[in-house]
């Protein structure tokens, strides 16, 4: 089966999101929009598609190739204005599928998504681990003994969490660090983002420097990096050094040979997990 | 900024922006306009339209040099954004903040 799909456009409510990467291409639960619909029809035996954009093809063909990943022929092409895609579709004669049973139009309405997608996640990932109903974690995501995980939450791969945090009803995508004593509350925290030392998160999107609040759809760029900002520039900074680096690498290496008698003691990771929703 | 006075109160409004390069401005010229009868100090940032770091010190500065004499600082209509900056800085619950509708 072959058929059409339209991107949408530009949404001007998620524009503070879309500065940083297409709607399509934003990831809900670490896997984005267009990887959720491609599996989705490929369950339902679509084998070949072709993918209608107005914007950001690049963006789009990097991140999907040909659609090998999903089993599906993919096909992008971008035209400038929507009607040009519906001619372009009405000659070729293919069926449209929506890109998304319920696109977000707002912040809120991402945030629905949010909270949907998170109620729909039955199934555990690969990688996943569940510490305690509704509760669920990458295997890779580092998490003091002292944070306070409150269902539903879903903590993504190589998340970094200090001591003191509390995240209650929230999302943290992959690779962001949330420093000491942070309070995420009813929020979507997007991926490599880093979140300041005791700042206060409630019914926000934030990623990057990026700050919304969902409920009224207000939104600010964070001017300090230490309120919130990208992760991945604090990574390099504190090693950014070949020696630097190095010295870290052996360092792992040593910690973890240290910890080897440790580990083979241990049944599980019950321990960690109780202190961690201690 | 316009700095006006009534009564005891000392009101500042039409604050644009308080970011490092214009927040020491701010502060010293309220600290200027601030005579030993104003015991409130009204912010009005309903005109503010960005809030860094050092506008946050500025906004601290001015409320240590209220406390001493017994005095207030009041935060009158912050934007929707100096909100946003206020809540997550986790400030809103320290300042006296007065939205009028």
């Amino acid at each position: 089966m072959k058929a059409a799909i339209i991107l949408p456009e530009k949404i001007p409510g998620l524009a503070a999101l879309e500065s940083i990467r297409p709607l399509p291409l934003i990831p809900l639960l670490g896997r984005s929009l267009l990887d959720l619909r491609l599996e989705e029809l490929h369950r339902t035996g679509l084998r070949e598609a072709v993918l209608f954009t107005t914007h950001n093809r690049t963006a789009i063909v990097d991140h999907i190739g040909a659609g090998e990943r999903w089993g599906i022929r993919v096909e992008v092409r971008e035209l400038p204005a929507r009607d040009e895609i519906h001619a372009c579709i009405r000659e070729a004669r293919l069926p449209v599928l929506p890109f998304h049973a319920k696109c977000a139009t707002d912040p809120r309405g991402w945030f629905q998504n949010v909270t949907e997608t998170l109620e729909r996640a039955v199934e555990l990932r690969l990688g996943m681990r569940e510490l305690a109903a509704g509760v669920r974690v990458h295997r890779s995501a580092k998490i003091a003994p002292s944070v306070r995980l409150v269902a539903p939450c879903w903590i993504g791969a190589n998340v970094r969490i200090a001591g003191g945090v509390c995240v209650a009803e929230s999302v943290v995508e992959s690779g962001s660090f949330l420093d000491t004593g942070a309070n995420i509350s009813r929020s979507w925290i997007g991926p490599s983002t880093y979140v300041g030392a005791d700042t206060d998160l409630v019914e926000s999107l934030a990623w990057e420097r990026q700050l919304v609040k969902w409920a009224s759809g207000s939104s600010v760029q964070i001017a300090d990096a230490f309120l919130l900002g990208p992760a991945g520039t604090r990574e390099t900074a504190a090693g950014s050094t070949l020696p630097a680096r190095a010295a870290g690498c052996l360092g792992a290496i040593w910690r973890a040979i240290a910890n080897l008698p440790d580990y083979f003691r241990r049944t599980g990771n019950e321990d960690f997990n109780q202190r961690t929703l201690a | 900024m316009k700095i006006s006075t009534s009564g005891p109160s000392l009101n500042a409004s039409q604050i644009t922006e308080l970011n490092s390069s214009t927040a020491p401005a701010v502060r010293d010229e309220i600290r200027a306009a601030l005579k030993p009868e104003h015991t409130a100090l009204v912010l009005d940032l309903s005109a503010t339209k960005f809030v860094d770091s050092s506008g946050l010190g500025a906004i601290i500065a001015l409320q240590k040099t209220m406390a001493p004499k017994g005095g207030t600082l009041r935060i009158l209509n912050p934007t929707p954004t100096v909100m946003q900056i206020l809540e997550l800085t986790r400030l809103h619950r320290v300042l006296d903040i007065v939205r009028s509708t």
